[in-house]
């Protein structure tokens, strides 16, 4: 059979046709038959079968819920009031401490007024002589470790606020309460010792001889660890040079 | 109900006729213009008229579901090609089927000429039977190419469109659909 053979058997084929009667009988039926459009899919029933199919594979189900936990924490801790202290706790977690963020003036002020408040308790209730010494030590080994935590310009005005408030107590209660010799009390008449020594070495052209004399006797006392007596010496100083 | 109101309805009335009117008129110069291709386009593939018919008709119906809801139909041609393929491939999976072998005696049938004598009548069969079976075993691509632009004759555009391929492509799947056709014939 040759191409031309091919092309012509081929184009014959076209004389295969449908039955006339079906032809017409279809038409008429396809025509008769009405159609309703289907009901849109919203917004609603998009979201019902996403998650639907979603939430029927438990793997899927429990993946989705996470991150959907997590998408509403993160945006709920982000946009409350809370959110920026979330930034102080995660330093701390971390083991950085929230002073960072304090100026060290208000933290100062906040360990003062703190162990005044203490102080100022002890002296309210009137508590026994035995009773007020326990408690005050603890406020002063409390007020010791605060000490420590204190930028070196801010000793000086913490302790003597505390000597300051524990003087007070004493007198109130007729009692001695701070034991010179205990290594606390030592550490605060270092502090204010020190302190002082400073001040008056700056104002020395100022002291007289006898002032003088009696800021070297004083820087001997603190050099040997004599703290009570060196502030005692340097007490004798003040009056005059102010 | 006042006068106004009814006014309206009927107004909306005429205008839902008229609309329906139009989409049968749409249709119907569709079906007459397509039935007879893709009537063949089918038949040429189950081999069967009854199966033929039904199918056929179930692209119409479809053709007609899709004008009667107002879908565009944009490629008249290239829809009602691909909407056979895909019905022909489906009843074929629904029924579990193998291709079937072309049945020469039931398209003779249809396009036999009683005027002609017996003898020439079962040459011709024999030279379709060759023909049918030939294109059967024609890779698919190339078999619609060949079909729809010597079978049905259509220009090479209109082939094109059907096939949703450029007229350069269209002529290369016919050439190569010739080629193959010839060697299957010969071997």
């Amino acid at each position: 059979m040759t191409e031309y053979e091919v092309i012509k058997k081929l184009e014959s084929m076209k004389k295969i046709k449908p039955n006339d009667d079906w032809v017409n009988f279809s038409k008429q039926n396809i025509i008769s038959k009405t159609f309703e459009p289907e009901p849109s899919i919203g917004l609603k029933d998009t979201i019902i079968e996403l998650f639907g199919v979603t939430f029927n594979r438990p793997k899927l189900a429990f993946a989705y819920s996470f991150l959907i936990c997590l998408l509403f924490g993160t945006v709920f801790i982000v946009n409350s009031p809370y959110g920026s202290d979330l930034a102080q706790l995660a330093s701390v977690i971390s083991g950085s401490k929230i002073e960072k963020s304090v100026s060290p003036e208000e933290k100062l002020l906040a360990v003062i007024q703190d162990t005044e408040l203490k102080m100022d308790k002890i002296v309210a209730e009137s508590k026994e002589k035995g009773e007020a010494q326990v408690e005050t030590k603890k406020i002063l080994a409390d007020a010791s470790e605060k000490l420590k935590s204190l930028p070196a310009d801010q000793k000086a005005k913490f302790a003597g606020t505390v000597v300051a408030k524990v003087k007070t107590l004493e007198k109130n209660s007729n009692a001695v309460i701070m034991n010179e010799k205990e290594p606390v009390v030592q550490e605060f008449y270092q502090v204010i010792a020190e302190n002082e020594i400073k001040e008056i070495e700056s104002n020395e052209k100022n002291l007289t001889d006898e002032q003088k004399v009696i800021l070297k006797k004083a820087k001997d006392f603190f050099d040997v660890k004599k703290y009570g007596e060196a502030l005692e010496e340097l007490y004798k100083i003040q009056p005059a040079s102010n | 109900m006042d006068e106004f109101e009814s006014l309206k309805l009927l107004k909306r009335k005429l205008n839902m006729t008229e609309k329906k009117k139009y989409k049968e008129q749409f249709f119907s110069q569709l079906y007459d213009e397509y039935l007879g291709r893709i009537y063949r386009f089918i038949y040429f593939k189950v081999s069967s008229e009854s199966i033929a018919q039904d199918l056929t008709s179930e692209v119409f119906t479809r053709l007609w579901k899709q004008i009667s809801l107002d879908k565009e139909v944009k490629n008249s041609s290239a829809f009602l090609f691909t909407l056979a393929r895909n019905i022909v491939i489906d009843y074929y999976r629904a029924h579990d089927k193998e291709k079937s072998n072309v049945d020469i005696d039931s398209i003779m049938g249809t396009m036999e000429d009683k005027k002609q004598d017996i003898h020439k009548n079962a040459q011709i069969k024999e030279e379709y039977a060759a023909v049918a079976c030939a294109m059967d075993k024609m890779k698919e691509e190339y078999r619609q190419a060949v079909h729809l632009y010597y079978v049905e004759q259509e220009p090479i555009t209109e082939v094109a469109k059907s096939l949703g391929k450029s007229q350069g492509a269209t002529r290369v799947l016919i050439s190569r659909g010739m080629k193959q056709l010839r060697q299957i014939l010969e071997s």
